[in-house]
C-alpha cells in the first residue's frame, strides 16, 4: 500500500463495498512512517473494527491484524514480515480484503464490468445513475438510472426490477418484479450479465452466450376505443390514450366525467364493455394477474382498514403481493419512512389525518415496485401541505424509479404542476389532450378582471372591456373579458377606465389556464377550479379594497 | 417471487382476527347476549322441565345448546361486517389487486372469525357447566360439540359474507342480528318440536333450519351421541356454508377481471 485508500459505500471511495452496513466514506488505510498502515474510522455509522475492538481514532495496523467494516474483513500483510525499524526502505504492509464467506456473491461475466465479483451484504442497487446506484453501468443506454436491486435475504440473495425502461431478465425470463435466486442464475440488466453464486452451493458452469430476450412488456399504457357501459348509460365512449414510459398523466376532468371508471378498468378492477387497453404490455381484459403484478393503485378514498396500524397494513401487504419473509419489514419500514410516517405507524389508521391516510396508501401501492401507478384523485381533500408534499413524492417516483403515472384529478393546479401530458375528459370523451403549456397555447389569450367600485358602473366597465376583448364569466364575480390578440398593455384599459371616470376596487390579469381550455371545449367551466388555479397576475389599485374572494 | 399462499391465508385471517376484537362494539353484545339469555331463560323456565315428555330435567341444560347456536350467529355479522366494510371502504379493491383469490380472502375471513366462535363457544359451554349443565355424550362429546359450533359459526359466517357482497357495505349487515334472533326464537329453541301445541307455531320450527343446528347441540348435551340429529344439524351447517360461500365468491369474482 503506497497512497492513502478510502473505503465505502460511496461512487469516491477508492474501494467500493457494496453493504448497506458500510458508510458511503466509512474508513481510510493511509501509509506511515516504518513502513506500517494506519487505519481510521471516518465517522462511519457502524463503526471499524480491528481485532474486534472499535475504533475510537487512528491505529497503527500490525501484520495479521484483522479489520472490519459491515461484512468486510481485510486482514494486514506485511511484505517480509511484520513491520520492523530496520534500516532501508520501510517493507509496506498490505492489506488483503476479502469477504466474510456466508455472503452471496454477483459476478459479472459481461458487460461494463465483465470479469469482477461483488458480494452483497444488503441491497446493491443497480443502474445508471451515480447518485442512486451502488453499482454504475453509465455506458450503456439500455439501463435505467435505478434499473434493479439485489437484496440480501437470509442467506439467499432477491433480485428485484426497479421499474426499468428495459427489463431485468433472469435466465432468459423478464421479471415481473422479484425473484429470489439460486447459485447459477444468470441476471441480464442490458448488456450486463451477472451469474450468482450463493455460499455453500456448487457452481453451475453455464455454456454458450447470453441469449437474447425478446419481451412485450414494457412501462406504457395503450388504450384504445375503451367503452364502458352501466346499462343504457355510456360512462366511457370509445377512449383512445398512450402513456409512455416514465410520463406522467394527467386526466383531468368534473365529477361523473368517467376518470374513475377508466382507472377502474385499466386497473383490471372493472372489465371494459368494449375496446382494448395494454397496461405495462399487458391485457386488462385477458391478463389482469399480470396487469396486477405490474401496476401500483390508489384509489379515490385511501382504502385502509381503520382498525390496522400502519404496520399492520404493510405487514398484510406484503404478504399478499408475495415479498419473501425477510424482505417485508425492510421493506414496510422504508416506504414508512419515505412518506413519513415512522413515527405514527403503531397507530390504528381510524385516528390519521386525511393526508396521513393518502400517504400511506401511497407507500401500500409501492410494496412490489410496480412499473405503473395509478393515483385517483390522490389529493382530493388534503390540506395545501399534504397535497404539496404528494406530489413531491410522485415526481420523486418518476425521477428516481423511472415508473409511469397516470394521474386523475379534478384539480387544475395538480393536472398543471403534476402532468407531462394532459387528457381533458368530459362526459367519457377526451375533448383535448396535450402538454398543459400547449394546450394552455390553444386558448393564447389573457383574461382582464375587475371589480367595480360602484356596482352602478358594472355595465360602463363591461362596455369599456368589451372594446379590448370578448367578455367572459369573471372568477372572482367581476366583470371579465379574454383579451382580443394584440391587447397586451394593461395600462391601455386601465387609462380607458380611467377616462370614463370609471371607479374600480380592484383588476387582475389572469393567464390562460386549464379551465379556460375546459371552458373552450365544453363550453362550461370545471367544477372545483376554484382554489388558485389561475396564474394570475394581480395588480393592485391604489386605494382599492382587496380582491372579492371567489365562489 | 412466488406469493405464500399460507402465509397470505393466515395473514388475512389474522387480519380479520384482529379487526373484530379491536371493535368491541361488534364482539361484546354477540358474546353477552346469549350468557345473558341463558341466565334469565334458564332462571325462568325451570318449570318447564315437569312436562311430559321433556327431554330433561335441567333446563339450562336444554338451553345451553340454543344459546351456542345464538353465540355462533354472531359470525354473521362478524365476517358480514368486516367483507362488507372492506367493499365500503374500498379496501377489498386493495386485496383484489394482489395475487389473492377471491375464495381464498372469504376463506381467510371465516377462519379468522371462526377462532372467535369456537374460544366463545368454549366459554359458554364452561359457564353452562359450571352452571349446573351437563353433557351426556361425555368429554368427547363436549369436544365435539365445539366442532359442531365452529360448523355453525361456519355456515352463519358465510350467510353473513353473502349478505355483505350484496350489501356493499358494513352498517346494513347488522340487520341480519334481528333477522337471526327472530329465527331462533321461532326454532325448537324454546321447546322441543314434539312438545309445541300451536300448530303453525309447530310448522314452523319444523321448517325452521335453525330448529336443526339447535337440536344437534342438545343431542349432544342430553340424549348422548344421536347420529340422526348430529347427521342433520351438520350437514345442514356444511350445506350452508358450501351454497353460501359459492354464491359469495361468485358474486366477489364478476367484480374482477
Amino acid at each position: 500500500m503506497t497512497a492513502r485508500t478510502l473505503i465505502g459505500r460511496g461512487a469516491g471511495a477508492d474501494v467500493t463495498v457494496a453493504d448497506t452496513e458500510v458508510s458511503t466514506s466509512h474508513a481510510s488505510f493511509e501509509p506511515a512512517d516504518g513502513g506500517v498502515v494506519v487505519v481510521q474510522d471516518l465517522g462511519s455509522t457502524n463503526g471499524t473494527f480491528v481485532n474486534g475492538q472499535r475504533l475510537t481514532g487512528p491505529q497503527e495496523l500490525q501484520s495479521g491484524d484483522r479489520v472490519q467494516i459491515g461484512a468486510t474483513v481485510m486482514e494486514v500483510r506485511g511484505a517480509d514480515g511484520p513491520p520492523t525499524a530496520s534500516a532501508g526502505p520501510p517493507a509496506q504492509q498490505a492489506v488483503r480484503t476479502r469477504q466474510i464467506p456466508s455472503l452471496p456473491v454477483m459476478v459479472f461475466v459481461a458487460g461494463q464490468h465483465a470479469g469482477t465479483e461483488m458480494p452483497v451484504g444488503g441491497q446493491v442497487v443497480v443502474g445508471r445513475d451515480p447518485g442512486a446506484a451502488d453499482v454504475i453501468l453509465d455506458r450503456d443506454p439500455d439501463i435505467s438510472r435505478r434499473h434493479a436491486a439485489f437484496s440480501l435475504a437470509g442467506a439467499g440473495l432477491i433480485v428485484q426490477d426497479l421499474g426499468s425502461t428495459n427489463g431485468t431478465i433472469v435466465n432468459g425470463h423478464r421479471l415481473d418484479y422479484a425473484v429470489t435466486l439460486s447459485t447459477g442464475d444468470r441476471v441480464q440488466v442490458g448488456a450486463t450479465v451477472i451469474d450468482i453464486r450463493l455460499p455453500g452451493e456448487t457452481v453451475f458452469e453455464r455454456e454458450g452466450p447470453v441469449a437474447a430476450v425478446a419481451s412485450d412488456a414494457t412501462n406504457d399504457i395503450v388504450v384504445e376505443g375503451l367503452v364502458k357501459d352501466f346499462g343504457q348509460h355510456r360512462a366511457v365512449q370509445g377512449i383512445d390514450l398512450y402513456v409512455s414510459p416514465g410520463e406522467i398523466y394527467g386526466f383531468l376532468g368534473p365529477n361523473g366525467a368517467g376518470k374513475s371508471t377508466t382507472v377502474h378498468m385499466l386497473t383490471t378492477l372493472m372489465p371494459p364493455s368494449h375496446g382494448v387497453a395494454r397496461v405495462a404490455g399487458y391485457d386488462v381484459g385477458k391478463q389482469g394477474p399480470e396487469v396486477r403484478a405490474s401496476i401500483g393503485v390508489a384509489l379515490q378514498a385511501a382504502a385502509l382498514d381503520a382498525n390496522l396500524n400502519a404496520w399492520e397494513h404493510m405487514d398484510l401487504q406484503t404478504a399478499l403481493q408475495g415479498l419473501p419473509k425477510a424482505q417485508r419489514k425492510p421493506r414496510g419500514a422504508e416506504l414508512l419512512e419515505r412518506v413519513g410516517l415512522t413515527d405514527a405507524a403503531d397507530r390504528v389508521v381510524g385516528g390519521y389525518s386525511g393526508g396521513m391516510k393518502r400517504r400511506l396508501d401511497l407507500a401500500l401501492a409501492l410494496v412490489h415496485w410496480p412499473r405503473v401507478l395509478f393515483l385517483d384523485e390522490p389529493t382530493t381533500g388534503l390540506d395545501p401541505q399534504s397535497r404539496t408534499a404528494l406530489w413531491e413524492e410522485v415526481a420523486r417516483l418518476v425521477k428516481q424509479e423511472g415508473m409511469t403515472v397516470f394521474l386523475t384529478t379534478q384539480y387544475l393546479e395538480e393536472a398543471d404542476i403534476m402532468a407531462d401530458r394532459v387528457g381533458i375528459i368530459d362526459s367519457g370523451e377526451i375533448v383535448a389532450e396535450d402538454t398543459p403549456a400547449a394546450l394552455k397555447a390553444q386558448i393564447g389569450r389573457p383574461t382582464i378582471e375587475v371589480l367595480p367600485l360602484e356596482n352602478a358602473d358594472w355595465e360602463a366597465i363591461s362596455e369599456v372591456l368589451g372594446r379590448f376583448g370578448e367578455l367572459v364569466s369573471g372568477a372572482h364575480r367581476g366583470v371579465a373579458a379574454r383579451l382580443h390578440p394584440g391587447v397586451d398593455d394593461l395600462a391601455q384599459v386601465i387609462r380607458a377606465l380611467d377616462s370614463e371616470g370609471l371607479r374600480i376596487s380592484n383588476v387582475q390579469l389572469h393567464a390562460p389556464t386549464l379551465d379556460d381550455v375546459f371552458l373552450a371545449k365544453t363550453g362550461r367551466s370545471l367544477e372545483g377550479a376554484a382554489g388558485g388555479a389561475e396564474a394570475a397576475a394581480e395588480v393592485g389599485v391604489p386605494g382599492a379594497t382587496p380582491p372579492v374572494a371567489g365562489p | 417471487m412466488n406469493p405464500s399462499g399460507g402465509g397470505q391465508f393466515m395473514r388475512l385471517a389474522r387480519r380479520t382476527l384482529t379487526r373484530t376484537l379491536r371493535q368491541p362494539a361488534l364482539v361484546v353484545p354477540s358474546f353477552v347476549f346469549p350468557l345473558f339469555m341463558l341466565a334469565v331463560v334458564s332462571a325462568g323456565g325451570a318449570d318447564v322441565t315437569s312436562i311430559k315428555g321433556f327431554p330433561t330435567d335441567s333446563y339450562i341444560t336444554f338451553m345451553l345448546g340454543a344459546m351456542m347456536v345464538q353465540g355462533a350467529s354472531g359470525a354473521a355479522t362478524m365476517a358480514g361486517t368486516t367483507l362488507g366494510t372492506d367493499i365500503g371502504t374500498g379496501f377489498l379493491s386493495r386485496l383484489a389487486l394482489t395475487p389473492i383469490t377471491a375464495s381464498k380472502l372469504v376463506a381467510a375471513n371465516l377462519t379468522g372469525v371462526a377462532v372467535i366462535g369456537v374460544v366463545q363457544a368454549a366459554i359458554y359451554l364452561a359457564v353452562g357447566l359450571a352452571a349446573g349443565a351437563s353433557v351426556e355424550a361425555g368429554i368427547a362429546g363436549a369436544v365435539a360439540l365445539l366442532g359442531v359450533c365452529l360448523l355453525m359459526t361456519l355456515a352463519f359466517g358465510a350467510i353473513g359474507s353473502l349478505a355483505a357482497v350484496f350489501a356493499g357495505s358494513g352498517e346494513q349487515i347488522q340487520g341480519l342480528v334481528a333477522v337471526v334472533l327472530a329465527l331462533l326464537f321461532m326454532s325448537s329453541m324454546l321447546m322441543p318440536r314434539n312438545l309445541i301445541e300451536e300448530d303453525w307455531f309447530k310448522t314452523i320450527a319444523t321448517y325452521n333450519p335453525l330448529s336443526y343446528l339447535v337440536e344437534a347441540n342438545r343431542s349432544l348435551l342430553i340424549s348422548g351421541w344421536d347420529g340422526e340429529a348430529l347427521a342433520l344439524g351438520c350437514g345442514l351447517a356444511v350445506a350452508l356454508t358450501v351454497v353460501a360461500l359459492a354464491a359469495t365468491v361468485a358474486r366477489l369474482r364478476r367484480s374482477m377481471v
